[in-house]
């Protein structure tokens, strides 16, 4: 800790120099405001288009041939044309909604219930950490992809399907990750001494510990989220997922595939489209963890 | 010493009786806390005091029910707080007695603190945790005993997050947090190391007010003799888990009976120290828990050590000398320890 930066203004706020270079790169709250407004906007953009995909193009996603096929980008087709001459752009837009609603649901089964786990695991520790950690090694040891398959074709094909089947093998890493953070939290002296005046595990847990864990919840959580639109579109490829013709961005990406050499854009945008998500994510949720860290807790990342 | 029969009519706020606390399964048992006993009136304060790995905080922590859980475990003794045994309450009976009836305050009041709430919560949060009134209730607690403890401007401090105050700060909220659950009996793990000399007077000069004023048990755990000396009414001395000295501050200060506790004291004896001489230090090292010497744990490094002392462990009892408190010690226990002579005696003989 800068205990001696502190001392000297006992009660008051350290006086930073104020440079360029500090005010664009220290992470103060005026750099968490930016990055708030940016990555807010970025996701509102794609929420317009999972709600309304109408306002943002006038192509219909399924209309075959309505121009030539594999057209590259450019006139009349803001991204060109797929193989069946279908409007990219349209596509993209129209596959928003299946594409964000899934991988969101699939990553919130598994914060959640792995959440659930990991803290339960790690702060009771014992006997109930032993069963609850078998639990995820059983689950980890199984290949997760063909889980998912067996337990999408066994509750048949869907996007319904696909979000269990990934749900439930996605939690085991967040249980894991968590339980490894509050073991390591047990013994940060503040928590042995909210603990010694009284506090109780749920209180530990949620006021003491989970403060601590969000920037790397949320690290994960947005990495995931591009991770399981991967996943979806692996389903999807497979034939599990959303059925043709209705468009996702994970089932755009694998038919892009077979024409890359050809057709750049029917996976540099998919791809894109991903990205640019993954990194609004990110950026939002960065800048409201560090809100909800507390504004002026300047200079210290996990 | 009338004061200690006068209190001897209702319970000592802090009761503990041959408390043994155990490290480790069956076949590498380690004793950290071997068979202690003391008791805390209201308004006293008792200093353990011992080197690193004496036992002094296992000793707090067994109190507190804050053992590491599966690394170690009270397995015999009780402890009673104002009467009321408390050693054996399931988890969610302690945490009503923690906070409450007895506090504990860490000895790091750097990572003491959660450094991503700000000190009005975390000094509320006793009260809110024992449902012990609103909200507003406890903050005007919070900003009332900010303002005992001597913090200027307590309505700034409560908005403000720990790393934005200095280490004496700090300290004074960890109290306030602990003082503010109205606890019987406080438990202090070395409240003096972490903060500067200056700060330390200041620290320890609160706790004496604080206490008088609010009568509260203050068990203080510390390795620093010039603390133990400003504050403390009881003195117990441990060594390897034990108590070898258990006496009141004058006597243990005045009129040491046990070898270790004398070897402690001529080790801060700075008074007597003048340029190019030795220091004293205390031969050899403090012995491993897991590989304790047979008989008295002490006798290896011990200057007066006789055949009895490798043979039995040596029972806590008065001895002989006249103004001294409870020894273990077969040497002492027979009168065998020569007088003790401090230093400041020789030179005021010159």
């Amino acid at each position: 800790m800068s205990m001696d930066a502190d001392v000297a203004v006992a009660g008051g706020r350290p006086e930073v120099p104020r440079t360029t270079f500090r005010r664009t790169w220290s992470r103060s709250a005026h750099s968490r405001q930016v990055f708030v407004v940016v990555g807010g906007l970025i996701v509102a953009v794609f929420l317009v288009a999972a709600i309304a995909p109408g306002l943002l193009t006038s192509h219909n996603p399924s209309a075959l041939y309505s121009g030539p096929a594999t057209a590259a980008p450019g006139s009349g087709h803001l991204l060109g044309t797929d193989e069946l001459g279908r409007d990219f752009f349209a596509r993209l837009v129209y596959g928003t909604r299946s594409s964000l609603v899934m991988s969101v649901l699939i990553v919130a089964i598994g914060a959640v219930l792995g959440t659930v786990v990991g803290v339960t695991a790690g702060l009771f520790g014992g006997w109930i950490d032993e069963v609850l950690m078998r639990v995820v090694d059983l689950f980890l040891s199984l290949p997760g992809f063909v889980l998912a398959l067996a337990l999408a074709a066994a509750l048949g094909r869907g996007e319904r399907s696909v979000v269990i089947a990934l749900g439930i093998i996605w939690w085991p890493g967040y249980a894991r990750l968590f339980r490894g953070m509050v073991i390591a939290m047990k013994h940060r002296l503040h928590v042995e001494s909210a603990r010694a005046l009284g506090a109780g595990n749920f209180r530990i847990a949620r006021r003491h510990m989970l403060p601590f864990m969000y920037g790397q919840l949320n690290a994960r959580i947005t990495q995931d989220l591009g991770y399981a639109l991967v996943n979806v579109a692996g389903l999807s490829f497979v034939g599990l997922g959303a059925q043709p013709p209705s468009p996702e961005w994970g089932s755009l990406l694998q038919t892009g595939l077979q024409y890359v050499a050809t057709a750049w854009w029917l996976t540099v945008f998919p791809g894109l489209a991903i990205t640019l998500w993954t990194v609004g994510i990110a950026m939002l949720g960065d800048g409201l963890s560090g809100f909800a860290r507390g504004e002026r807790l300047t200079g210290e990342r996990d | 010493m009338t004061e200690t029969t006068a209190r001897a009519a209702r319970p000592p706020a802090l009761a503990v009786t041959d408390l043994r606390t155990a490290i480790g399964g069956s076949g590498s048992r380690r004793m950290p806390v071997n068979g202690v006993s003391f008791t805390v009136s209201a308004g006293e304060t008792v200093a353990i005091v011992g080197e690193s790995g004496s036992g002094k905080t296992m000793t707090a922590l067994s109190v507190m029910g804050l053992l590491p859980r599966g690394v170690a475990q009270v397995v015999g003794g009780q402890v009673a707080v104002r009467g009321r045994v408390v050693s054996g309450l399931g988890e969610r009976e302690m945490q009503s007695v923690r906070g409450v009836q007895i506090a504990y305050m860490p000895q790091d009041p750097v990572s003491g603190l959660n450094p991503a709430l700000t000190v009005g919560l975390q000094v509320t949060e006793p009260l809110l945790v024992h449902k012990k009134g609103s909200r507003q209730q406890a903050r005007a607690a919070a900003l009332d005993l900010l303002g005992k403890v001597g913090i200027p401007d307590p309505p700034r401090a409560m908005r403000s997050y720990p790393h934005q105050l200095s280490g004496g700060m700090r300290q004074r909220v960890l109290l306030a947090m602990c003082l503010i659950g109205r606890p019987s009996v406080l438990i202090a793990d070395e409240p003096t190391t972490a903060v500067d000399v200056t700060t330390q007077e200041q620290i320890i000069d609160l706790l004496a007010d604080i206490q008088s004023e609010s009568q509260l048990a203050m068990l203080l755990i510390t390795h620093d003799l010039g603390v133990v000396a400003r504050i403390a009414s009881k003195v117990l001395v441990m060594y390897a888990g034990r108590v070898v000295e258990h006496g009141s501050a004058e006597q243990v200060f005045e009129e040491p009976m046990h070898p270790y506790t004398r070897g402690l004291l001529q080790s801060v004896d700075f008074d007597s120290v003048t340029p190019r001489t030795r220091l004293y230090a205390l031969d050899g090292a403090p012995p491993q828990l897991g590989d304790l010497p047979a008989g008295c744990s002490f006798q290896p490094r011990c200057r007066y050590a006789e055949e009895v002392c490798s043979e039995t462990v040596p029972e806590l009892a008065a001895t002989p000398a006249a103004g001294s408190g409870l020894s273990a010690c077969h040497v002492a226990a027979r009168g065998g320890l020569p007088p003790w002579v401090s230093a400041q005696d020789l030179r005021s003989e010159a």
